[in-house]
């Protein structure tokens, strides 16, 4: 049982060193690489709700801002989404913190 | 416009909200059912759907920081984070994230930043893919690792008593691990780490975990939640850095979030009620198919792509939550 698995072990690092080392390098070679423009500018009149226009005008004016603001909005919603998720599965019954893997 | 569609004006294009919310509750069933954090599936399969390489690296840092929030609440009630080290790793990690993103940017100003880290995605897939295939079958087999990796095993300790011995000033007593390390160690760890996580946009969960444990030698479960608190710490600096440099779709990042929230639920209950390690064999195929539409990607085959990565994220996602339905209503009936 060992050898064969031994075998198959080998097998597999054939395979994964013919894609990782000759396939995946041919494929980037192949591939096209595009030149993106480092800056670019938000296109506001595309901006449907006041939150996107906002969001387009502080990217365009003020990146500083921008930037505080994504990371404040983040910080917001996960605290809101944890509150709210362990309350639903709490009235569900599920305790996820103190659940065991089955496997 | 219709209802489905949403003008992203960062990445400048009509985005169908419901792949970012399937996206986001594909990473959350995985993350919150195999305890992987799933965010390397997050970057490739933007990228697949149409956002410019360092564009989806920066909007999945801002989203794994809001959803480690989410993670590190559960673990701080259990009393398993160990701040002081969370911090000093995440002061190493936020230096590591820095030069990620720069030499992100250094490459997409060359037009290199698809192909190189599209690469990369591609070698970590299809290892872990593999990596996930061989433990199905040697757990199918009932056989026990091969003797090599039971070796490596035992020097683990060995080599995390090493490290922990390497005394240059100033030197750490992490309390809640009760350990020494200097604070070098912590530094050098956070740096490496913190460089994969800014380049390729992932927590870096998957690579803090063992480096607690082996090089560090903190406790299993400190280990696990104090990788928590540097993925906030990381993830805040890195999706601010990305986002200064204008490469972070807040809109996107907050669909995201929402969908990973409420998969990580199913992901977390259905634990309870799936057996055996068939949904292994799924998950490391699933990774193969991954790396695979990575590769179609970068053959300018998107739409083929994106059908299979969005495809085999939802069938396995699927499965579990099927899982999880049936184990209640059998538990309930």
């Amino acid at each position: 049982m060992k050898h064969l698995i031994r075998k198959e072990v080998t097998r597999m690092k054939k395979w994964m060193f013919f894609w990782v080392f000759l396939f995946y390098p041919v494929s980037v070679w192949a591939g096209e690489a595009t030149k993106e423009p480092l800056h670019h500018v938000a296109d506001i009149s595309r901006a449907t709700n006041f939150f996107t226009k906002w969001l387009a005008e502080s990217y365009n004016n003020d990146r500083l801002l921008h930037s505080i603001a994504g990371v404040i909005a983040m910080t917001i919603m996960g605290i809101v989404l944890a509150y709210i998720t362990e309350w639903i599965m709490g009235m569900l019954g599920y305790k996820t913190e103190k659940m065991d893997h089955t496997e | 416009m219709d209802l489905f569609h949403l003008y992203l004006p960062i990445a400048g294009m009509e985005f169908n909200w419901l792949i970012l919310l399937a996206i986001g509750f594909c990473l959350g069933v995985m993350g919150g059912f195999f305890g992987m954090g799933g965010g390397w599936i997050v970057t490739p399969a933007l990228n697949i759907f149409g956002f410019p390489m360092p564009l989806a690296i920066g909007t999945d840092l801002l989203h794994i920081y809001g959803k480690s929030i989410v993670a590190v609440k559960k673990h701080a009630k259990l009393g398993n984070v160990d701040i002081s080290l969370g911090i000093l790793v995440s002061i190493g990690m936020m230096i590591g994230v820095e030069i990620g993103a720069r030499v992100v940017m250094f490459l997409a100003a060359k037009g290199l930043a698809g192909p190189i880290i599209r690469y990369v995605y591609m070698s970590l897939l299809t290892f872990l893919g593999f990596y996930i295939l061989y433990d199905y079958y040697t757990a199918v087999k009932k056989v026990p690792a091969t003797a090599s990796s039971s070796k490596k095993r035992s020097s683990n300790p060995g080599l995390a008593a090493k490290i922990q011995h390497i005394s240059i000033p100033p030197m750490i007593y992490l309390k809640a691990s009760g350990v020494s390390v200097s604070f070098w160690t912590l530094l050098i760890i956070g740096i490496l780490i913190g460089i994969m996580a800014g380049f390729m946009g992932v927590g870096g969960g998957f690579a803090l975990v063992p480096a607690f444990i082996y090089l560090v030698g903190v406790p299993t479960a400190v280990a696990v939640g104090s990788s928590l608190l540097c993925c906030i710490i990381s993830g805040a600096y890195g999706g601010f850095s990305y986002s200064m440099k204008g490469r972070v779709e807040i809109v996107a990042a907050m669909i995201l979030l929402l969908g990973a929230c409420i998969g990580a639920q199913i992901g977390a209950s259905a634990v309870k009620y799936v057996r055996g390690y068939g949904i292994r064999l799924l998950y490391g195929i699933m990774l193969l198919l991954a790396a695979t539409s990575v590769l179609l990607k970068q053959l300018k085959m998107a739409q083929t792509a994106g059908i299979m990565v969005l495809g085999s994220a939802l069938v396995i996602s699927g499965i579990i939550t099927l899982y999880l339905v049936k184990g209640i209503i059998s538990e309930r009936g």
